[in-house]
C-alpha cells in the first residue's frame, strides 16, 4: 500500500518514552561509586534496548532479553512465557529446558491473567514449597533447585511471566529482582508494540490485498476532493495511474462534466454525515458505463472526516441486463401465449398474463402450486417425462397436448418447454410456452369428421356404381324391380323391402307390387303405401302411424324413397321396414338414394330397351310388308307390262303382214292408216316401257348403304348411248364427279334420261353436252349442259310432270316420263332436280342434287 | 340368247324334217312361223298345239304310240295357256322327244326363262320382235339348229 512518504511506524523510541515501569537505577549500597554490578547492569539494559530497537520480530525481542536476564543474574537458565488467547500460560522464548520439563509445567502460573499489581515471587529451594510439591519429581530430573517468577505486566495486568531457574538453592538479590523487573517492563513494551505493529502490519497487508484484488474501483480523497489513495481497478478503468492521480483532484483529471458529478457526489457524502449510494458515469472505451458508487466519509479517531472512501461497482451491465431483462419482461407480459416457468420439482415459479388468460387462474393461485394441477388426470404422465427431458439439457418442441382451464374446460395446447440453466450452466429449472389450439384442433377434428363422411358417401357411391351396370344390364322390367329390391333391402339392411309401381293414368294412381324382398318381405305387402315423388321419407318409429294396423310384423323403422325416370316422371317407389325403431341413418338413406336413382336409370333403360324391341320388330314388319309390296310390284309391272305388250306385238305384226300383203294394192290413204296404226302400236308399246321404268322408280330399293362412283356411271350410261352420240356426232363432256350416295341403277337412269335428252333435243348444232359437279353443304349438285334447243321459262316445272311434253311426236319422240322419272328417283334420296337455266335456241342447264358420299 | 341372223349360215340346202310341233297359242304368231318355215323351204308337216295341255297330250300319246313318228323339231312359245310352256319342255325331255332339238319361240325378255329353258336343254331361244322383218331372221336360227342335228 502506498502511503505518504517518510512516515515509519516501528518507533520504538516512543515506546521507551511510555514505559510506565520506572527503572530504578538500585543502589542499596550506600556507595555513590557506581556499583560494577550496577554498571554491569545498565550496559546490559543498554544492549538490551539496542537490541530491541534492532529487532525486526518480536522472537528476537525474547532472544535479546533472555540473554539480558542470564547476564544480569546467576540464573544459569530462563524462560519468557505469555498467556495465550485462552488464558494457559505457555513458553515464548527458553534457554536450556527440556521438552519434556516444558510440557510439564506448562499451563502453572502464580498469577492469573490481567491480575494487577502482580509481585515478583521466588522460590529459594523448591524442596520447601508448598505450592509446587506436585512438581518436585520434574523439578529433580531437570535439576531445578530454585526459581523465581517475575511479572510481565503492562496497562491490563499481568500478560506474562519471566522464570530463571537455578540449580542451587538460591535467593535472587533485590538487584537480580529489579534487573529482572526492568527486563521485564521493556520486554512486555515491546511485545506488546511488536504485536500491535504486526496485527496493524497484517491488518494493513490485509486492506492492501483486499484493495488491491477487488473488482471494484477504490478510491479515498481528501476534504479537498485530493485523491489519497487508488486501487489497481481505478488504474485499470481510468487509465491514470496512481502516481499521477495522487495529490490531484477529479477537475485536474476528468472532463468538468465528469469531476463534477464526481464533486457533487463527495459533497453531497460529506454533508451527510454518512455513506451514499449514487450512480456516477463514466466514459470508457466502449461507450459510457454507470458505475455504483458507495461513498463515506472517513474518519478520524477524534471523530472528525478527513476524507471520503468511495467503493464503485460496474453496473453497466447489470443495467442493460435490467433494461433487457425488463424488455423480457414485458414481451413475456404482452404475449399471446402462457409462458410459464417452474422448478426441477415442477413448482410454478412464473404466471404471465397469458397464462392467466389461457389457464384462468391468476398469477398468485398458482405461484409455488405443482404444475400438474394443469393437466387432465389422462396426461399427468407427461409432466414427469418432460421434466426429465428438460433436467438432461433437452428441449420439447411443439408438442401438442391437452390442458385443463380453471374452469375445469379442457383446452388443446401446443407446448415448447426449454431448460433454464444458471451461470455454470447446470440446469434449475424450465420455462413453458403453450399456446392455445383449441380452434385450430376443433377445425381439424371438424374436418376430419367431414373426411370420415366424404369417405363413407365415396363408398356408398363406389358401391352404387358398381351395382348401376348390373342393373342396368337388366333389361326386363321385372327382373330388375326383383334384383334392385334385393339389393336395396341388404344394403340398407331392412328386414323387408318392396317396390312398387306406379300405375299407369288409366288404371288409376294406385301403385302395383312388382317385388318383395328381406327376411320378412310381406310387411309391405298387405297394403300398398302412397307413392309421393316429393321425396325420401325416412322415419325412426312409424308405430304411432301404422298404415296397416293389421301387420303381423310390425314396423317401426321406415324408408322410403321414390324411384324416378330421367323424365322426372315418377316410377314407382322403394319401401324398407325394420321391426326395431332407429335402424336407418342417414347413411342408409344415401345408399339407398343412390340405389333408387341407378335403379331409375336402369328401368328407364329397360323401358327404352322393350320400346326399342317393340320398334324394332314393328320395322321388321313394315320391312317384310315392302319386301312383299315390292315383289308384288315387281310382279305386277312385270305381267303388266307382258300382258300389255302382247297385244301390241299381235297388232304390229298383223298390220305388217297386211302390208306385205297387199302391198302396192292399197291405195296412200290406206297405206297411211296401217302406217297409223303401226306407229300407235309402237308408240303404246314404248309408253309400256316407260311406265314400267317409271315403276320400277318408285320400287325401295334394298342392299347395302348406297353408293355410286358418279364418273363411272356416266361412262357406263354414255356407252349405253353410244349409238345415238355417233349418229349426232355429239360430244359429251364430263368433268370430275364424285361419290354419292346413291344406288347405281338410280343415279344411271337419271343420267341416262338427262343426257339422252341433251342429245335428242338439239338444234341445228352438232351436241355439245356437259356434265359437271359442285357441293354445297354436303349435297352434290350435278348439271347436265346442252346446246340445244332450250325450254321455254314458263315450262319449267311443267316439264317434270307425267307424259308432258311441250313437242309433238313428230317433232321428238318420246313419251314424256323421262324427267318425271328422274324427279321421282332423285326425291326418293331427299334430293332435287330443276330446270337451272334455259334460253330458247340457247341450250339448257339441269341440275339435280344428291346426298354426298356418307 | 337370241340368234342374230348373220351367225346362222344361210343358202345351205338342209335336212328335211318329217315332222314339226309348234307350240303357239297366238294365231298371228302362228301364221307368221309358218311362213317363215316355208321360207326355210321346210315342207313336213307343222302340228300346231295352241295350249300346253294340247301339247302334252299330243307327247303323251306319242309317248303311247311309239309307231307314230316324233317331231324332229319343235317351236315352243313359253306364254301358252292351261299348261305353261315350261312344262312342255319337261315333258318333252322326258319322252321321246328327248333329243329333239327345241326352239323357244318367246315374247319373254326374262333372264330366269332362258335360263330355265337353257337348263332344259333348249337349243335356241327366240325372242319374237315387233318388226315383221326381224321376226323372219328366225329362218336363220332354225336352219342352224337343223343343220347341227
Amino acid at each position: 500500500m502506498r502511503s505518504r512518504a517518510g512516515a515509519s511506524r516501528t518507533d520504538l523510541h516512543r515506546g521507551f518514552d511510555e514505559c510506565p515501569v520506572t527503572i530504578r537505577i538500585v543502589s542499596t549500597a550506600t556507595s555513590t561509586v557506581p556499583d560494577q554490578r550496577a554498571m554491569r547492569q545498565f550496559k546490559t539494559l543498554y544492549e538490551l534496548l539496542a537490541a530491541f530497537s534492532k529487532a525486526r520480530v518480536v522472537e528476537e525481542v525474547y532472544e535479546a532479553a533472555l540473554s539480558a536476564l542470564l547476564d544480569a543474574t546467576e540464573a544459569e537458565r530462563a524462560a519468557i512465557l505469555f498467556f495465550d488467547d485462552d488464558g494457559v500460560m505457555r513458553f515464548k522464548a527458553w534457554r536450556g529446558l527440556s521438552p519434556e520439563y516444558r510440557e510439564a509445567v506448562t499451563g502453572h502460573s502464580p498469577w492469573a491473567r490481567g491480575q494487577m499489581t502482580a509481585q515478583p515471587i521466588m522460590a529459594p529451594d523448591v524442596s520447601q514449597e508448598q505450592s509446587l510439591a506436585s512438581f518436585g519429581g520434574v523439578f529433580e530430573s531437570e535439576g531445578i533447585r530454585a526459581l523465581a517468577f517475575v511479572p510481565l505486566e503492562l496497562d491490563r495486568g499481568v500478560l506474562g511471566e519471566f522464570v530463571l531457574y537455578y540449580r542451587e538453592t538460591h535467593l535472587s538479590t533485590a538487584s537480580e529482582i529489579e534487573v529482572a523487573q526492568a527486563i521485564a517492563a521493556h520486554v512486555a513494551l515491546a511485545a506488546k508494540q511488536k504485536r500491535a505493529e504486526l496485527a496493524q502490519a497484517r491488518s494493513e497487508r490485509r486492506l492492501e490485498a483486499m484493495l488491491e484484488n477487488s473488482a471494484t474501483v477504490i478510491s479515498l480523497k481528501d476534504l479537498d476532493g485530493r485523491y489519497l489513495l487508488v486501487n489497481r481497478m481505478w488504474e485499470d478503468l481510468f487509465r491514470i495511474a496512481a502516481s499521477d492521480s495522487i495529490g490531484r483532484t477529479d477537475r485536474d483529471l476528468f472532463p468538468p462534466g465528469t469531476a463534477e458529478q464526481f464533486r457533487a457526489n463527495d459533497l453531497a457524502v460529506l454533508a451527510a454525515g454518512k455513506a451514499l449510494a449514487v450512480q456516477e458515469n463514466a466514459m470508457q472505451d466502449g461507450g459510457v458505463h454507470t458505475y455504483m458508487v458507495v461513498k463515506f466519509p472517513v474518519r478520524e479517531p477524534d471523530g472528525s472526516v478527513s476524507g471520503v472512501f468511495g467503493i464503485a461497482t460496474d453496473i453497466t451491465e447489470r443495467k442493460r441486463l435490467e433494461a433487457s431483462s425488463s424488455y423480457l419482461a414485458a414481451i413475456i407480459e404482452s404475449s399471446d401465449d402462457a409462458i410459464i416457468s417452474k422448478d426441477l420439482n415442477g413448482l410454478i415459479t412464473s404466471w404471465n398474463r397469458g397464462a392467466e388468460r389461457i389457464f384462468g387462474y391468476r398469477a398468485e393461485e398458482v405461484l409455488g402450486k405443482p404444475v400438474r394441477i394443469l393437466a387432465p388426470p389422462d396426461r399427468r404422465d407427461e409432466m414427469p417425462a418432460i421434466l426429465a427431458k428438460i433436467r438432461r439439457g433437452e428441449r420439447v418442441e411443439h408438442f401438442e397436448t391437452r390442458r385443463v382451464r380453471k374452469d375445469g374446460k379442457t383446452i388443446d395446447i401446443s407446448l415448447t418447454v426449454s431448460p433454464i440453466r444458471d451461470e455454470t450452466g447446470h440446469v434449475i429449472g424450465a420455462s413453458k410456452i403453450a399456446r392455445d389450439i383449441t380452434e385450430r384442433k376443433t377445425a381439424e377434428r371438424e374436418r376430419a369428421e367431414l373426411l370420415r363422411r366424404e369417405r363413407e358417401i365415396r363408398h356408398t357411391a363406389e358401391l352404387l356404381n358398381q351395382v348401376g351396370p348390373r342393373l342396368v344390364a337388366q333389361l326386363d322390367l321385372q327382373k330388375l324391380a326383383q334384383e334392385v329390391t334385393d339389393l336395396a333391402t341388404a344394403l340398407v339392411g331392412a328386414e323387408s323391402g318392396a317396390f312398387f309401381q306406379q300405375g299407369t293414368r288409366e288404371k288409376g294412381e294406385t301403385a302395383t307390387l312388382r317385388a318383395l324382398s328381406g327376411v320378412s318381405p310381406n310387411a309391405f305387402a298387405e297394403s300398398p303405401p302412397e307413392l309421393r315423388d316429393d321425396g325420401v321419407v325416412r322415419k325412426e318409429d312409424v308405430s304411432a302411424e301404422l298404415f296397416h294396423p293389421h301387420n303381423p310384423i310390425p314396423i317401426r323403422s321406415y324408408l322410403s324413397v321414390p324411384v324416378v325416370a330421367q323424365s322426372k316422371e315418377v316410377l314407382g317407389g322403394l319401401f324398407f321396414g325394420h321391426s326395431k325403431p332407429g335402424q336407418f341413418t342417414v347413411q342408409h338413406e344415401a345408399m339407398a338414394t343412390g340405389i333408387a336413382a341407378q335403379a331409375g336409370i336402369a328401368m328407364d333403360n329397360a323401358r327404352l330397351f322393350e320400346q326399342a324391341q317393340r320398334v324394332q320388330s314393328e320395322l321388321e314388319r313394315s320391312n317384310e310388308e315392302l319386301r312383299r309390296a315390292n315383289r308384288d310390284l315387281e310382279v305386277f309391272a312385270y305381267s303388266a307390262s307382258h300382258d300389255l305388250q302382247e297385244p301390241l306385238r299381235t297388232v304390229a305384226i298383223s298390220a305388217q303382214l297386211i302390208e306385205r300383203s297387199l302391198g302396192n294394192r292399197l291405195q296412200a290413204e290406206e297405206a297411211g292408216f296401217l302406217k297409223e296404226i303401226l306407229a300407235a302400236a309402237k308408240r303404246m308399246s314404248g309408253l309400256i316401257s316407260d311406265l314400267l321404268a317409271y315403276t320400277k322408280a318408285t320400287k325401295y330399293e334394298e342392299g347395302g348403304p348406297p353408293l355410286s362412283d358418279a364418273a363411272q356411271v356416266v361412262n357406263t350410261v354414255l356407252e349405253n348411248l353410244g349409238g345415238t352420240i355417233q349418229e349426232t356426232g355429239g360430244t359429251v363432256i364430263a368433268g370430275e364427279l364424285p361419290a354419292v350416295a346413291m344406288h347405281e341403277c338410280r343415279l344411271a337412269q337419271v343420267f341416262q334420261n338427262l343426257i339422252g335428252n341433251a342429245l335428242k333435243y338439239r338444234g341445228k348444232e352438232v351436241p355439245c353436252v356437259q356434265v359437271n359437279a359442285g357441293q354445297r353443304d354436303g349435297w352434290i349438285v350435278f348439271s347436265v349442259t346442252d346446246n340445244g334447243i332450250g325450254i321455254e321459262p314458263q315450262y319449267a316445272d311443267h316439264i317434270f310432270g307425267l307424259f308432258k311434253r311441250l313437242h309433238t311426236r313428230s317433232e321428238f319422240p318420246g313419251s314424256g316420263i323421262g324427267l318425271a322419272i328422274c324427279q321421282r328417283v332423285v326425291e326418293h334420296y331427299g334430293g332435287r332436280i330443276w330446270l337451272d337455266r334455259s334460253a330458247i335456241g340457247g341450250g339448257s342447264t339441269f341440275c339435280f342434287s344428291v346426298p354426298a358420299h356418307a | 340368247m337370241p340368234e342374230s341372223p348373220e351367225e346362222s349360215q344361210s343358202g345351205e340346202p338342209i335336212a328335211q324334217p318329217r315332222s314339226i310341233l309348234l307350240v303357239e297359242d297366238n294365231r298371228t304368231d302362228v301364221f307368221v312361223i309358218k311362213r317363215v318355215l316355208e321360207e326355210c323351204g321346210l315342207q313336213g308337216q307343222v302340228r300346231v298345239a295352241s295350249d300346253g295341255q294340247e301339247a302334252v297330250r299330243y307327247l303323251q300319246g306319242l309317248a303311247e304310240d311309239t309307231t307314230s313318228p316324233s317331231p324332229d323339231l319343235v317351236l315352243l312359245d313359253l306364254n301358252v295357256p292351261k299348261i305353261p310352256g315350261i312344262e312342255v319342255l319337261r315333258h318333252l325331255r322326258a319322252g321321246r322327244c328327248r333329243h329333239t332339238p327345241v326352239i323357244i319361240v318367246t315374247s319373254s325378255v326374262s333372264e330366269e326363262d332362258r335360263k330355265a329353258t337353257e337348263k332344259l336343254g333348249a337349243a335356241a331361244y327366240f325372242q319374237k320382235p315387233n318388226d315383221l322383218g326381224a321376226y323372219m331372221k328366225l329362218a336363220y336360227v332354225i336352219k342352224r339348229i337343223l343343220a347341227q342335228h
